[in-house]
């Protein structure tokens, strides 16, 4: 990966009757896979459709390769898309709509054979040459689509949710597949979504967006393990919100105790966001900083042991463990703790930013 | 699912059909009959036919007839497709207005069509002859292609054009490659359609050809007001085949060529 | 990104439309205002046309082709709605099947049927023919030249308005519907009469208005077979403009048609909440 950035957007505003996108400064390195997330009707899409060239920004530039491309049509930008319907042509072959982009840059025909032949066979869907899309099915159909999209090799690949057609099984099967497909050929994947599952497993860099703006961005790890606003921490994993006040010197004063903050944190109010695996559960108050409550419920989703704690003053806690045992009956008291590196200091609505500054 | 009719409700659909072409089997029957007059069968025969095709003013009329239908509906496919494609893409205000009065045509009685267009073209001062009747037909011509290819067009998902333009096709490529071989299926639909109803149209022809000027439908009107002969039959029978033609060509097209990408509002061949 | 070239589509059809339907529309009903002369008509602004038409004469008119269309109307939706109904529940192959066998005569010449219907009705026809036959009567019926005979050709030209329509609706109904009422306890009659009736109320009121506005137009059909004992606003229209060479009555007269058609269709498009005409198609 090098450290020029191939794609840029640069205060990017895009309005309808209501303001979609409000200052959109985002870039992408060449062979980076990064994930847009956020859920619907944040701008992901709009974002995407921008750096097409289906829609133009009322505010802002893009920039291609250093070149500014804001005002170029779509088909002369080296971007393509995969289309959350697909976008198929109905009337041609499979073969027929993956070569189409090599028919229009005038390659000659046995070149083209050639590369499509190639193309099927990357993305696994050899012999259905003379098919056309209506036989084929939602998966079949998707690989289809990005073959057709990666055949020109364009500099960027944007997708645009393209596997939420599919059920569970495929898309947890193409998201391995379409990860290996962006290391293989390098080129960068600009991916929008709003699952945060697929985000984490792909990506490179994750833009987490809301409401038009970007709110946090980095590695899957910086995301989920120091969410800088209370929005980031609850959309990826289960994170829970506690609100305290810090003493600057590590700890917190909370109505149901004390907990463990950063230690660099000022004095002053905080909320942290603790990711339910990190807490611990005590059946008996421990010798650190802990919060009291009693276990409300406890519940087996999803593979793991959900665990709902109400700690005294009202504040609700909840726990993921493992296997589906609990140390603690429901209704009996309890003490929670966890290690100072799992409590992170997020803002939320109103409040200044806390921690570190600068993408 | 619905249950699939019983006998009895698809003995209904059978009897409400035969009734409805009792009077073509008719026609078409006494124009093979060897008796002058649609009373009894006396026996089969050719003669009527042969009278026809010999009957040189039904045979211009005849001639004119087909050319007329083919004009018009050309006229209508070309402007039609073009208003259909404009009017999906653009959002005027006076949009509706103006849907409502290009298919204003087959909307009012035929008759208030027939006398509005010869008070207009009298007006005008337009040669009444192949002139208005060009003009008439195409004008009640229009609506059918318009709202054939319309109702294909909306029907058609945006983001394939849209994948064409990210692909690399400029706006007329586009057009080319992709949304013309989709809508051509149901510009030939309201083509054809168009054309029988140009074919068939007695009223509004009427009122707009000139004096030497004659298509089928008016003369056949003429001959049954003042007397028939068993020719008309015979006539009669020739028009029900080209319109039969017409319309299972039109029919097996839809039916055919978007087998895939049905629109749900789309009933009719 | 597309907003430059697309006037230039809409340009034939603006034109065309302008010049061609609201141009003589809009004269016609300046001529309706216009007073006739023997050698034609000038443009002497009066309503004398609109007062002649409240004359007994032409009211009756009115009443007979509203009386024709009603009747046909009714007629037209109790052998079209069963139609229309069975025909939606067939397979798709059965669906295509009857669709086409709908359209042809529909599409034949009007002309053409009402010619087989003038040879089945007359006096020494099939009809009568198979009836003395069959003895059911002793001598001919008259049932050409009269009312019921001008009845049957409307149903019979105007019928696949009302097939269509309600087909069109049925066909997009939602059956799982009639199987929750029947479900929860309706029996078959009280499920079609508050589920599937109500449903497909729109297509029926389309096929009504369909059916309705044309037969006060088709004169010809009166012609041919009610011999000229019926008379009704088109054939008066038509007498109005080649007998009597009388425009602005006759403009006059169709203005007035052409008012209650339109209202007429607003009130459709309104029933069915639809402004696209594309349910016909």
């Amino acid at each position: 990966m090098s450290a020029e950035p191939l794609l840029e957007l640069c205060s990017v505003y895009k309005s309808y009757d209501q303001p979609v996108l409000r200052g959109i400064d985002l870039t992408v390195r060449a062979g980076e896979f990064v994930t847009l997330l956020g859920p619907s009707g944040c701008g992901k899409t709009t974002i995407l459709r921008i750096i097409a060239g289906l829609l133009a920004p009322d505010r802002g530039q893009v920039r291609l390769g250093g070149r500014d491309i804001t005002a170029a049509p779509p088909e002369k930008r080296d971007v393509n898309t995969v289309f959350q319907s697909y976008a198929l042509f109905p009337h041609m072959t499979v073969a027929q709509n993956v070569a189409y982009a090599l028919k229009l840059r005038g390659v000659d025909r046995r070149q083209i054979d050639a590369r499509v032949t190639r193309m099927l066979a990357l993305v696994q869907m050899t012999g259905s040459e003379k098919k056309k899309p209506d036989q084929l099915s939602g998966g079949q159909r998707q690989r289809i689509a990005i073959a057709r999209a990666l055949i020109a090799e364009p500099k960027v690949l944007l997708l645009d949710e393209p596997l939420g057609a599919l059920d569970l099984q495929l898309r947890r099967q193409m998201q391995l597949e379409l990860k290996k497909l962006q290391q293989e050929l390098g080129t960068s994947f600009v991916y929008v979504t709003h699952d945060q599952e697929e985000a984490i497993n792909m990506s490179d860099r994750i833009v987490v967006l809301r409401a038009g703006r970007i709110e946090q961005q980095g590695t899957p790890d910086e995301i989920y393990d120091r969410p800088r606003t209370g929005y980031v921490a609850t959309f990826i994993g289960s994170a829970n919100l506690l609100a305290g006040q810090c003493d600057g010197r590590g700890l917190a004063a909370h109505p149901a105790g004390a907990m463990v903050c950063p230690a660099d944190l000022p004095a002053g109010p905080v909320t942290l966001a603790v990711r339910g695996e990190n807490i611990l559960l005590h059946t008996q108050a421990p010798q650190g900083p802990s919060l009291a409550g009693r276990v409300a419920s406890k519940r087996f989703l999803g593979g793991q042991l959900r665990v709902e704690v109400a700690l005294t003053g009202g504040d609700r806690v909840v726990l993921l463990r493992q296997g589906i045992r609990l140390e603690a009956e429901t209704g009996s008291p309890v003490w929670l703790s966890w290690p100072a590196s799992a409590a992170v200091a997020v803002q939320t609505e109103g409040e200044a930013p806390a921690g570190e500054a600068g993408r | 699912m619905a249950r699939k009719p019983r006998l009895p409700a698809r003995l209904y659909l059978i009897l409400v059909v035969v009734l409805t072409y009792l009077p073509i089997a008719v026609v078409v029957l006494f124009s093979f009959n060897s008796s002058k007059l649609p009373v009894a069968w006396k026996g089969f025969t050719l003669d009527w036919y042969r009278q026809l095709f010999r009957d040189r003013a039904l045979m211009q009329a005849l001639g004119n007839s087909l050319l007329l239908g083919v004009a018009s509906s050309f006229f209508a496919a070309v402007i039609g497709t073009l208003g259909a494609m404009g009017m999906v893409r653009v959002h005027y205000r006076s949009k509706g207005m103006m849907e409502y009065l290009s298919t204003l045509p087959i909307m009012l009685p035929e008759i208030i069509l027939g006398m509005v267009f010869m008070a207009f073209f009298a007006l005008l001062r337009l040669p009444f002859g192949w002139t208005t009747l060009i003009l008439a037909h195409t004008a009640f011509s229009i609506p059918y292609v318009y709202l054939m290819v319309k109702a294909r067009l909306s029907g058609i998902d945006r983001s394939l054009e849209e994948a064409a333009r990210d692909l690399g096709a400029g706006p007329a490529r586009t057009f080319f490659d992709i949304t013309l071989p989709l809508i051509v299926p149901a510009v030939l639909s309201g083509s054809l359609l168009a054309f029988a109803m140009s074919f068939d149209d007695v009223v509004i022809s009427i009122f707009v050809t000139g004096p030497t000027l004659s298509t089928l439908p008016i003369k056949v009107y003429t001959h049954l007001k003042t007397g028939v002969t068993p020719e008309i039959n015979a006539l009669c029978t020739v028009i029900l085949g080209v319109v039969v033609l017409v319309l299972t060509l039109s029919f097996l097209l839809r039916t055919r060529r978007e087998g895939s990408h049905p629109s749900n509002k789309e009933e009719v061949p | 990104m597309k907003k430059d070239r697309s006037w230039l589509l809409l340009a034939p059809m603006y034109a065309f439309t302008l010049v061609f339907v609201l141009g003589p529309v809009i004269y016609m009903a300046a001529v309706s205002l216009a007073h006739h002369t023997a050698a034609g008509f000038t443009w002497q602004l009066s309503l004398e046309n609109f007062r002649k038409m409240a004359d007994p004469v032409y009211l009756q008119c009115f009443r007979q082709s509203l009386l024709l269309a009603f009747l046909t109307t009714v007629i037209c939706v109790g052998v079209g709605y069963p139609f229309g109904y069975i025909m939606a529940r067939l397979s798709p192959r059965g669906k295509r099947a009857m669709m086409l066998l709908i359209m042809i005569p529909f599409w034949t010449s009007s002309l053409i049927r009402l010619y087989g219907w003038q040879i089945l009705l007359q006096a020494r026809g099939p009809l009568n023919g198979a009836l003395l036959a069959l003895g059911i009567v002793s001598k001919p019926v008259k049932i050409l030249y009269t009312y019921p005979a001008v009845l049957i050709g409307m149903v019979y030209a105007l019928l696949p308005f009302m097939q269509l329509a309600v087909y069109n609706s049925v066909e997009k109904l939602d059956w799982t519907l009639v199987e929750a009422a029947r479900d929860l306890g309706a029996g078959p009659v009280r499920a079609f009469l508050t589920v599937t009736l109500k449903l497909t109320l729109p297509g029926l009121m389309s096929g009504v208005i369909l059916t309705f506005v044309p037969s006060m137009g088709l004169f010809f059909i009166s012609d041919l077979l009610g011999g000229n004992k019926i008379v009704l606003v088109g054939s008066l229209i038509q007498d109005q403009l080649t007998r009597g060479s009388n425009w602005p009555f006759a403009a006059a007269l169709a203005l007035v048609l052409a008012v209650i058609t339109t209202l007429l269709l607003a009130l459709y498009r309104r029933v069915t909440h639809t402004a696209e005409l594309e349910v016909m198609f």
